[in-house]
């Protein structure tokens, strides 16, 4: 589902617009950042069990109570991406610029994850949308719904926009480049893009116990689609480790 | 690809499914002909003394969907009269389990006749009217043997219809009056066609009958309607209470008559939590049981019972029984032989009636002679003699208390005839699960193999000619779908797994298109989302917030929608295709007069218009019967329609006169429909004008379908159309390098599209919501073909909507997009391509049915003795019946292949 990342991204194209650094349109394409095991989210699954430290009765408090310590906790991935980003691409980017560069990266680390938390939520609007449209209860579970679009919004949208600077253009280039089998090299090679597409079939696939008999709390909307969000996120960046340079 | 090895595996698919439905629901083998007194003519029922038997006349009750805690429960029960004689003990109340189907017609018969009723009556409610095979006249029954006592008793009885489908008027009633069940819509007018008998037999004393059977369907319509909790349940109980306090009134004015008379309220089933029944919960199962009498409160036990009581959860009150305890206990009180199948035991608190411990003994021996000859003709034995060693365990242990019982003579306590009877019961209810293994191995075996050959077919014929993943793609989501057959709750919840199957072939089209017509696939992926929030779907959940409801609630909006659905339908049938060239006059130019070269958009517009008038008024009047609110501005067609028929004031109308206009209406309808299709053909045909053929029948038979459909679902015909158009729009911009894998994925995005509107129309994998509010549109007398048909199409609309508009799709693709100017050639031109297309389709919907029938039967078979087996997987292999042997193979492959060749 590359489609719903493509989508909502160019939603914040003029946003970008303002941060965004002059360096892009290179005609080379490369992951801005070096994979990592560090880079591997093992916070999801923490706060995933922080969340569900508390009573299941009332999802909608669960999913509120969460979203404060998601967003501390997705802060500093962003701060983890930021010390893995490719030591200012020495070897392709102009030398003037070099030095230059360098110098903003570490000026607007706090802006740019600021920036990347705030446009992550904005997004949750079109995702919210979508998730609608996928099939999400329309009575009753709205808010429910939204919650669950803040935090899969946090969990995909963000690591993306922080490793690419909020650089739309250099994004997309992941995917425009020549044959086909490279934009699906791209796609797994890049840690994060790929943790993305596991959270959004894991979010896809988690809506398949909801109708089962078991009749537990957890198969209450929109808890096992988080939870897959979640698990898939994790699991994506971790399958993606075999393949990274 | 070859069609006559296709049509050979087609038959072998159908086969194989019909011979295993064969094997799976045998008939059940009852015992003919009518019991008799066990020592002739000498009754155990009345003492040796020549005492008075217990009751010469009843009175029973039957409250449709009566649930025990409607009864009893604190909270949930208003019969504040019925809790004062059960506390002050002249009415002795129980739990009676009812047996599943819950459903009225295999209910009624478990009353009557004591039997357990087979799946197949479940069916029978729903088809059967007239059919004579169903009549319990031939087979032994109390309500017969009461009839033909000795003396000639007279029955008379009001109520509920299904009653006189099993007990025909001329051989058991006096004096009848039928309500038909299927206006469930109807609250109050079901039950005072009922209530008003009363004046008449209540008034006289002593009364003109000896029994009366009295049968109240307005509750279960409320369940239907509004669920358990709806705001009219508390008036209806009201309602019902009243009308226990009359009968009980009249029955025990004076103390003579009060010992006479037995009263017997109960209901036939129960209802779940949403108000449907059908099904095995607790719910459904429980329903309340009354026997009133004053002569009860001699009673001890009955002496210690207080109503109400605090809400149960699970809907057990007092003592449990099994209602079919029912038929010997009448038996014993009315004082007739046991009918002959009974399988119920009598009812352990009211024997105190009978004074003497031998009484007693007496006629439970009478209860367990009869159970003996059950037993005795089950296994082709007499359980007096010797039985040999191999005999099975079961056969054992009953020859083992039969024995107890008949040596133990002195200091016969009660618990062994109970413990007879019980062992006895366990066994003969079994025996209605008797499958026939012989055919259900057969019928798997050829499914199996018809399954096998078109999956080999399937696979030669596209491996080359698609990608690879395409195929594997099928094949697994083939398999995914069969195996959700495995889990109950997948089935009763099947309208999930379709929406994701739904969503995942709308975005894969979309990558398909290299997403080239992005806008056309957000109108499909908006307007799916509407058909969904239509009505409620699953089993699991019911809320009162779907559109259809709230459309109900809003009838101008809804008759709005609803004129605008004819009016779109009516246009594009009118507009869409090549109706009005076909009746044009052709160009001689010695026609001078331009108006007169006008004659074919006259025609059209009149045809198409009338018909479509036609309908809207029938349905105007259908929902005018079913007391739903009309809006003000339209009533004037409402009278219009009315006065046309001779009838002038609307409000004083006769319900039957009512029925007769919309017979007449329906009619109208589908005879003008039916000519306008033969006419469009005909002249069609003979001019050589059949471009757009297909498009202008199907626009037709959607008129068509519109009238098959439920009022408050109709403006969904909107949203298909809108689906259609853009879905046209897609198909047209697709690339057509490789005409199969178009065809593959047309095919699956239907497949998802029928199976999504199916279920948001209302209906599921369980029998409760077939709907019959339109099975007998236009039929006076009841016809099982027609009937059927009607009921199917209403059923499935949704489903044979989406198989007329896939066809068209592929072949009339300009047509349906309204794009006639546009350079492509539809396939429907190219003879050949367009039998590609069909024989293809065809392909692949066989397999894919196939695969799944092979999961599903096979999953019945393993799981034939799992508790959910006739109230999950039954019903659903009868609707996967429906699917697979009418759309697939009558729709689909005839009907529409039909169409095509005479196109």
């Amino acid at each position: 589902m590359p489609t719903k990342a493509k989508k909502s991204v160019s939603f914040q194209a003029s946003t970008t617009d303002e941060l965004k650094e002059e360096t892009n349109a290179e005609s080379q394409v490369e992951i801005p950042f070096n994979s990592s095991a560090l880079l591997v989210p093992f916070h999801l699954p923490v706060i995933l069990g922080f969340i569900f430290n508390g009573l299941l009765e009332n999802p909608r408090t669960l999913l509120i109570q969460g979203i404060p310590t998601l967003v501390a906790a997705q802060f500093g991935y962003g701060i983890l991406i930021t010390k893995r980003f490719k030591s200012s691409n020495t070897n392709s980017k102009k030398k003037s610029k070099s030095s230059n560069n360098n110098n903003k990266n570490n000026n607007n680390t706090p802006i740019l994850l600021v920036g990347s938390i705030l446009i992550s939520i904005l997004l949750s609007i079109p995702l919210f949308i979508v998730i609608i449209l996928f099939g999400a209860p329309l009575y009753g579970l709205l808010t429910e719904t939204f919650l669950l679009s803040v935090h899969l919004s946090l969990i995909l949208f963000y690591p993306i926009l922080v490793s690419y600077k909020l650089d739309f253009a250099q994004f997309l280039q992941s995917f425009t480049p020549g044959s086909g089998d490279q934009i699906y090299q791209q796609l797994y090679k890049n840690q994060l893009i790929f943790a993305s597409i596991g959270g959004v079939v894991g979010a896809w696939f988690g809506v398949l116990p909801i109708p089962l008999d078991w009749d537990r709390d957890w198969q209450q909307w929109p808890i096992t689609i988080l939870v897959g969000g979640y698990i898939g996120s994790l699991l994506g960046s971790i399958l993606s480790l075999p393949f990274s340079e | 690809m070859n069609p006559f090895l296709y049509s050979i595996v087609l038959i072998v698919h159908i086969l194989g499914f019909v011979v295993f439905l064969k094997g799976f629901f045998p008939s059940k083998v009852v015992l003919s002909g009518y019991s008799e007194f066990r020592d002739a003519p000498q009754s155990p029922f009345t003492g040796s003394n020549g005492e008075p038997q217990q009751f010469n006349k009843f009175v029973l009750m039957v409250v449709d969907a009566m649930r025990a805690d409607f009864l009893y429960s604190e909270t949930h029960s208003h019969m504040s009269f019925v809790h004062q004689l059960i506390s002050e003990g002249s009415a002795i109340p129980y739990t009676a389990f009812s047996n599943p189907p819950t459903v009225t017609l295999p209910r009624l018969k478990g009353i009557t006749t004591g039997g357990t009723p087979s799946f197949l009556d479940a069916i029978l409610n729903v088809a059967d009217d007239k059919d004579s095979s169903q009549g319990l006249s031939s087979q032994d029954s109390w309500v017969r043997q009461f009839r033909y006592k000795s003396e000639g008793k007279t029955l008379n009885f009001y109520g509920d219809d299904t009653w006189l489908k099993l007990f025909p008027k001329k051989e058991f009633f006096s004096e009848t009056d039928g309500t038909n069940s299927f206006f469930v819509s109807d609250f109050t007018e079901v039950d005072n066609n009922v209530t008003r008998h009363l004046d008449s037999e209540l008034s006289q004393s002593p009364s003109t009958w000896d029994g009366l059977i009295l049968h109240y369907l307005g509750l279960d319509h409320i369940g239907h309607k509004g669920g358990p909790t709806s705001s009219h349940m508390e008036s209806k109980q009201k309602e019902m209470d009243s009308i226990v306090e009359r009968i009980y009134n009249y029955v025990s004015v004076d103390k003579e008559k009060s010992e006479d008379t037995l009263f017997i309220v109960m209901g036939d089933h129960g209802m779940n939590e949403i108000g449907n029944h059908g099904g095995s919960t607790e719910g459904e199962t429980s329903a309340g049981l009354l026997f009133i009498s004053p002569k009860f409160q001699k009673i001890k036990s009955s002496k210690k019972l207080k109503a109400p009581l605090p809400n149960s959860e699970n809907y057990s009150y007092f003592n449990k029984i099994n209602q079919i305890d029912l038929v010997p206990t009448l038996a014993a009180l009315l004082n007739f032989p046991i009918p002959k199948n009974n399988l119920g035991v009598m009812i352990k608190e009211l024997l105190s009636l009978w004074d003497k411990v031998d009484e007693r003994n007496g006629l439970l021996m009478e209860n367990c002679y009869q159970f003996k000859s059950l037993v005795d003709a089950k296994y082709g034995i007499d359980l007096d003699q010797e039985i040999e060693d191999s005999a099975d365990n079961e056969l054992q242990n009953i020859k083992l208390k039969w024995d107890t019982l008949k040596n133990d003579t002195i200091g016969k306590n009660i618990s062994t005839y109970y413990d007879f009877l019980y062992e006895a019961q366990g066994v003969l209810a079994a025996s209605a699960t008797n499958y026939n293994y012989s055919d259900i191995t057969t019928g798997f075996i050829l499914l199996g193999t018809s399954c096998l050959i078109v999956v080999a077919l399937f696979i030669k014929y596209f491996v080359g000619s698609i990608s690879i993943y395409y195929l594997i793609g099928f094949l697994s989501f083939s398999l995914a779908y069969a195996s959700h057959f495995f889990g109950s709750s997948f089935i009763e919840e099947e309208h999930q797994i379709w929406w994701f199957f739904m969503i995942m072939s709308t975005l894969l089209l979309m990558a398909y298109s290299k997403f080239r017509s992005t806008p056309y696939f957000l109108v499909v992926l908006v307007c799916v989302r509407i058909i969904r929030t239509f009505s409620n779907t699953g089993q699991k959940f019911k809320t009162p917030y779907t559109l259809a409801s709230y459309l109900i609630s809003e009838p101008s909006t809804l008759w709005v929608l609803v004129i605008l659905t004819y009016f779109i339908l009516g246009l594009s049938a009118f507009g869409q295709g090549c109706f009005i060239n076909c009746f044009a006059y052709p160009n001689y130019t010695t026609l001078r007069d331009r108006h007169v070269n006008d004659f074919g958009p006259i025609f059209t517009f009149i045809g198409v218009f009338v018909t479509a008038s036609l309908s809207l008024s029938f349905k105007l009047v259908q929902s005018f019967i079913d007391g739903n609110k009309i809006p003000k501005w339209i009533t004037w067609l409402l009278e219009w329609n009315c006065e046309s028929f001779g009838v002038s004031d609307i409000d004083s109308i006769d319900k039957k006169q009512l029925q007769a206009i919309v017979i007449q209406l329906s009619k109208l309808f589908s005879y003008s429909l039916l000519s306008l299709f033969c006419v469009k053909l005909i002249v069609g045909k003979l001019r050589g004008i059949t471009n757009a053929m297909y498009t202008d029948l199907n626009n037709l038979i959607v008129i068509f379908l519109v009238h098959q459909t439920r009022i408050e679902l109709i403006p969904i015909f909107i949203v298909f159309s809108v689906i259609r158009f853009a879905m046209a729009k897609i198909i047209l911009h697709l690339e057509k390098n490789i005409l199969d894998e178009l065809i593959l994925i047309i095919s699956v995005f239907s497949l998802c599209l029928q199976n999504v509107t199916f279920f948001s129309m209302g209906n599921t994998n369980s029998l409760a919501t077939v709907d019959l509010s339109n099975a007998y549109n236009g039929v006076e007398s009841y016809d099982v073909f027609i009937v059927g048909i009607l009921t199917f199409i209403s059923n499935f609309a949704g489903p044979i909507y989406w198989s007329l508009a896939t066809m068209g799709w592929l072949l009339e693709t300009k047509i349906l997009s309204f794009e006639y100017n546009s350079n492509s050639v539809d396939f429907v031109h190219v003879k050949k391509i367009s039998k590609q297309i069909y024989s293809v389709k065809a392909l692949i919907y066989l397999t894919f049915y196939a695969v799944a029938s092979v999961f599903l039967v096979g999953s019945c078979i393993n799981l034939r003795f799992h508790l959910f087996i006739w109230t999950v997987f039954s019903p659903k292999l009868l609707f996967f019946a429906s699917w697979t042997l009418l759309l697939n193979c009558i729709v689909d492959t005839i009907v529409i292949g039909t169409i095509l060749l005479v196109t």
